[in-house]
């Protein structure tokens, strides 16, 4: 851990604003995007990324603080509560995720055509396995190398690069022959 | 199969940092077919999602709902409730308010809990959540209690500023402030001009009145500090009592929070514009000559005054002294 982070934990404990904000402050977006990129909707994005940040904060005052570092904490804590939402959808469904499934990458030329890309690699995500979204949402939607994915995910490297490769073909096999290039 | 993998890993960081698939792949030809699909799939992947930034209001209320869950620790850790009403007492008043409840129908508890402020069943719903405060001796439900209702009454300011209503509200929330603009955890507010601004991060019980501009005009506050909780909230300025709810009480210039709370010498000639810049631009000369009023009194009169007049006020007969007067809320004082 950072000298960085065990400051900005120390702040948490003693509930610092300050501290507090400032953590906030660095984190909210990134986390925000990697529950985005999992969940497609925006609104329960926001919803569940600042849930993220109050589970922070009790956890720290209970002496359960991260083990690791503050982001992968963070990102980690926001994988469960995205896997806690996915389990209670599926037992009480309401609405297909794609109906509210933001154009993430509106173009101004071939709009339509993005859209309709878009909600078929959406619906082919949705398909994959919990880790497998993991995966794909660290490595592409944030960018993060395998040895960060590989922490955040509390596995080994290997593991990861076989996941990815998993992924992957499980995305394909979903989409079809569509070039991307 | 090993290697596939990290030829897999090795083509998404060259794809990364630029190559095209073709590239790519013709510096493996024999694994060409195998990693050709799984490359188009990384793109698709990658084109999922462009770098999406949450928008500045989101941002903002979840800051608000962090620093307000920290201020609720603070204050929890800080001064342990304590109940002001007797055990015997609070048995006998729970009797009593759930006999009358019972009594005038089960429908009507249930019918008033969307009521606002300034409608008929609106006093059955704060009445209701008295009784429930009275008949809960759990600590930790109690606690649990009195958060659902501090944020029912978030919920009602949200809902009155959204109908552009004007009328008396009370509320707790977290003092924050953002590009100028001050919340009180989620609602945007303006405090008058001068007025020494609390701190990030603190707790407030807040009383004013909601605009049609989607703000509130704070007339008085209170920075909640575990056991030092008064038992009214601060006066900014000398009230006026309600009659009726088209008449505001007398308006105080208000303060955006871009000075810092610091009284300047701007102030006395009423030219601040307040966030947002529209307040108060219809009566700005009336709002001058009531402020120039509002600061000789505040300065020649005794404070024991203005809570002479904030307690007359509060006590009377008016219908809707009951929601200027938040009862039970919060560390389990009456306020």
């Amino acid at each position: 851990m950072s000298i960085d982070d065990k400051h900005a934990l120390e702040g948490l404990q003693k509930l610092d604003p300050q501290t507090i904000g400032a953590v906030y402050d660095q984190y909210f977006s990134e986390v925000y995007r990697y529950v985005l990129y999992r969940v497609g909707d925006q609104t329960l994005a926001e919803d569940i990324a600042s849930d993220v940040f109050v589970r922070l904060l009790e956890s720290a005052q209970s002496g359960r603080t991260p083990q690791t570092n503050l982001k992968g904490w963070l990102i980690g804590t926001a994988s469960h509560v995205v896997a806690d939402h996915f389990r209670k959808k599926y037992r009480h469904p309401e609405e297909e995720i794609l109906d509210s499934m933001p154009d993430l990458a509106p173009g101004i030329a071939a709009e339509v055509d993005q859209r309709e890309q878009n909600n078929v690699v959406n619906a082919a995500y949705a398909k994959l396995t919990d880790e497998q979204q993991q995966a794909l949402a660290l490595r592409f939607g944030q960018g993060y190398s395998l040895e960060e994915t590989a922490a955040i995910m509390k596995k080994n490297v290997n593991a990861v690069k076989a996941l990815q490769f998993r992924a992957l073909a499980a995305l394909q096999r979903e989409i079809g022959e569509v070039n991307y290039e | 199969m090993n290697n596939l993998y990290d030829l897999l890993e090795i083509c998404l960081q060259e794809l990364e940092n630029g190559a095209d698939v073709k590239t790519v792949l013709a510096r493996y030809p024999e694994s060409a077919d195998e990693l050709r699909p799984l490359l188009m799939a990384s793109i698709a992947a990658r084109k999922r999602t462009s770098a999406q930034i949450p928008s500045p209001e989101a941002i903002r209320r979840g800051r608000a709902k962090l620093l307000q869950r920290a201020a609720e620790i603070r204050e929890a850790r800080i001064a342990p409730r304590k109940r002001m009403i007797p055990l015997f007492q609070r048995l006998a008043i729970s009797f009593t308010l759930t006999a009358t409840f019972l009594l005038s129908g089960t429908g009507l508890v249930g019918a008033s809990s969307s009521a606002l402020p300034g409608q008929k069943l609106y006093p059955v719903k704060r009445g209701w959540e008295d009784v429930r405060l009275l008949l809960t001796f759990n600590e930790d439900k109690r606690n649990s209690l009195e958060q659902e209702i501090e944020s029912e009454r978030l919920q009602e300011v949200d809902e009155l500023l959204a109908e552009a209503e004007h009328l008396q509200v009370d509320f707790f929330g977290v003092f924050t402030s953002k590009d100028g603009a001050i919340y009180v955890s989620n609602v945007q507010t303006i405090f008058p001009v001068g007025t020494q601004l609390p701190i990030e991060g603190d707790m407030l019980h807040v009383a004013g009145w909601t605009t049609d501009k989607g703000y509130v005009e704070v007339s008085s506050f209170e920075v909640l500090q575990g056991a030092l909780i008064s038992s009214t909230p601060k006066p900014i300025s000398t009230p006026t009592p309600v009659n009726d709810e088209e008449t505001p009480p007398t308006q105080p210039i208000y303060n955006s929070g871009e000075n810092d709370g610091q009284p300047t010498e701007e102030d006395t000639n009423v030219e601040i514009t307040p966030v947002p810049t529209d307040v108060h631009k219809d009566d700005g000369k009336d709002k001058n000559e009531k402020d120039d009023i509002n600061k000789n009194e505040s300065e020649s009169e005794s404070e024991s005054h203005n809570k002479d007049e904030v307690e007359k006020h509060n006590q009377s007969n008016d219908k809707k002294s009951r929601e200027s007067l938040p009862r039970f809320l919060f560390c389990g004082k009456t306020i």
